[in-house]
């Protein structure tokens, strides 16, 4: 995969199903080592979307480009690069979890060697060696959701598109497969979708809400820890002495008196903070340290956009 | 090839653990069985020419053969798409750096290995026939070259019947109807008049051009007839798998 090239990208997609648009002229983009989180109201276009980023669905009009090859001009070579775990996983009941990940990887690994070794590697990471000679059809919806999380990694593709990879499993597994996925970072660009806000907190670098086929927000999730200052005498060394401080990402002016500065997530600057205010010569009246709620954001746009 | 082998393998694994299939093969055995039971029969009857030959009514000689043709390649390739649509397992297959064209090759493969594997009991019965008398081996295997190559048309029938619809039932009805077109289009010869017609009618019907097969002639034309009809329903088949993935 080339450094500089997007993991993914889609620009101007538009899908419709008969008459109902499902996805309106969406552009978004996914860097490699990110995990995009994709959240949305049920209906609103998510798995549509990842639908269509896998070939499973053809867009009406728009391009997508996995690594910058456009996945409706070479399809097979763009699959062999994604890693798809479809909702509601859906496998092969009459299979053992030995056979299926056999056959899966007859089919995406053609070196042989390699693909034993996947196989093993797979199962540890994803914690299925209990269930490995058992039939699929027996097995918990925790270990089916795990088997299709072993067979979208299995090739160790770099892009992973996971739809609802959380749903059904118990809270044990729950944060297990969240570990699983923020390790994936390291390897993989991750585009995940899910209903469960706190999980895109947790484990995204940045979340599209999509809404009735449109991406209404694309928020980045390090800009959500931030510090409310309020001080007298703010000059532009103030602001100066603030921005060149690291772990912040952004500053806003609220009112006259009143600052916004956006950190990099779980660092807690104010003492730096403070510093570089005295510095300044400004006097602080109040600081304290907040997080923008993804839930706010999420529920004034779904439901903005129903009132309209 | 390994992924295209790998699908084949995976279609024959279902149909070599599934209960459905070994229901098949016993109604298979008993039919052919009970054939081979009659016309072995009609040897023993006095006034019965000399000549008959046992495999030769086998093969065509009366209807149970077409019966058994309508009805059994339905039933093997029901389920071969229309399964995959239902469990939502196609949603694994066509996002795999697959071809469609391995994809459906691999399904009438699957499924013509197991027509195949049906008729393999059958050379018992050829078999004890040899042990009683010197059958021309000819026929026989005229016969057997013939009913492969119509049962790939029925499979590849079945196939595409099977890409239409997620539910089992439709499929199998409609692989039945269209298969029974082939079969009995014969029938229409009678009540045509026109010449051009008449030759149109006796060349799409299947047990027309398989007629020349069980008395030892392996006609090109018939050859072609079936591998065409075969490659045309691969055809359709490729289409309506393409057409589902972008309506869905």
């Amino acid at each position: 995969m080339t450094l500089n090239r997007k993991a993914i990208e889609v620009l101007n997609v538009s899908k419709k199903f008969g008459s109902v648009p499902a996805v309106k002229d969406i552009s978004f983009s996914l860097d490699r080592g990110e995990i995009l989180g994709f959240l949305g109201p049920n209906g609103a276009g998510k798995t549509t979307t990842m639908r269509l980023l896998t070939g499973f669905l053809v867009p009406d009009r728009g391009e997508i480009l996995i690594d910058g090859i456009n996945i409706r001009k070479n399809p097979i070579k763009t699959k062999n690069m994604l890693g798809y775990l479809p909702e509601h996983v859906p496998l092969y009941g009459e299979m053992r979890v030995s056979e299926y990940l056999d056959f899966r990887s007859c089919v995406k690994i053609k070196n042989k060697k390699l693909s034993r070794e996947r196989i093993s590697e797979v199962c540890k990471i994803c914690d299925i060696e209990p269930v490995f000679k058992r039939l699929i059809r027996n097995l918990s919806k925790g270990y089916r959701q795990r088997v299709g999380l072993a067979d979208a990694i299995l090739s160790d593709p770099p892009v992973l598109i996971l739809d609802e990879p959380t749903t059904g499993l118990d809270p044990n597994q729950l944060r297990q497969t969240r570990n699983l996925i923020k390790n994936l970072r390291k390897r993989h660009a991750v585009l995940i979708s899910t209903h469960i806000l706190s999980e895109v907190e947790a484990i995204c670098d940045r979340a599209l809400i999509i809404n009735e086929g449109r991406i209404a927000a694309n928020v980045s999730l390090d800009k959500n820890e931030k510090v409310f200052l309020e001080c007298e005498n703010i000059s532009d060394g103030t602001m100066k002495n603030i921005q060149n401080l690291s772990e912040v990402t952004d500053i806003r002016r609220v009112l006259e008196n009143s600052l916004e500065i956006y950190t990099k997530n779980n660092v807690d600057s104010r003492r730096d903070i403070f510093e570089a205010v005295v510095k300044s010569g400004a006097e602080i009246l109040c600081m304290k340290h907040t997080k923008d709620s993804l839930e706010d954001l999420f529920m004034e746009i779904t439901s903005k956009q129903k009132t309209q | 090839m390994k992924a295209f082998r790998a699908l084949i393998k995976k279609e024959l694994r279902f149909y070599f653990q599934s209960p459905i299939a070994y229901i098949i093969l016993a109604a298979f055995l008993s039919v052919t069985g009970y054939m081979f039971y009659i016309y072995a029969g009609l040897l023993s009857i006095p006034g019965t020419p000399g000549i008959i030959s046992v495999m030769r009514f086998f093969f065509g000689g009366t209807w149970l053969f077409w019966v058994l043709l309508l009805m059994i390649p339905p039933s093997i390739t029901m389920r071969l798409f229309s399964e995959e649509y239902k469990t939502g397992t196609i949603e694994i297959i066509k996002t795999s750096p697959v071809k469609s064209w391995h994809v459906i090759l691999s399904k009438i493969a699957g499924g013509y290995i197991f027509f195949l594997f049906l008729w393999l009991p059958t050379f018992s019965y050829v078999l004890i026939v040899a042990l009683f008398g010197k059958p021309d081996m000819g026929p026989v295997i005229c016969s057997y070259i013939g009913t492969s190559l119509a049962g790939l048309m029925l499979i590849s029938i079945g196939v595409f019947t099977s890409s239409l619809s997620k539910n089992q039932l439709v499929s199998y009805t409609l692989a039945i109807a269209v298969s029974f077109i082939f079969l009995t289009i014969g029938v229409m010869e009678d009540f045509v008049s026109d010449a051009d017609w008449k030759a149109v009618i006796s060349f799409l019907s299947l047990p027309n051009n398989f007629a020349n097969f069980p008395i030892g002639i392996i006609d090109l034309e018939s050859v072609v007839y079936f591998i065409s009809f075969s490659w045309f329903f691969t055809l359709l088949t490729f289409i309506s798998y393409n057409m589902k993935g972008t309506n869905e």
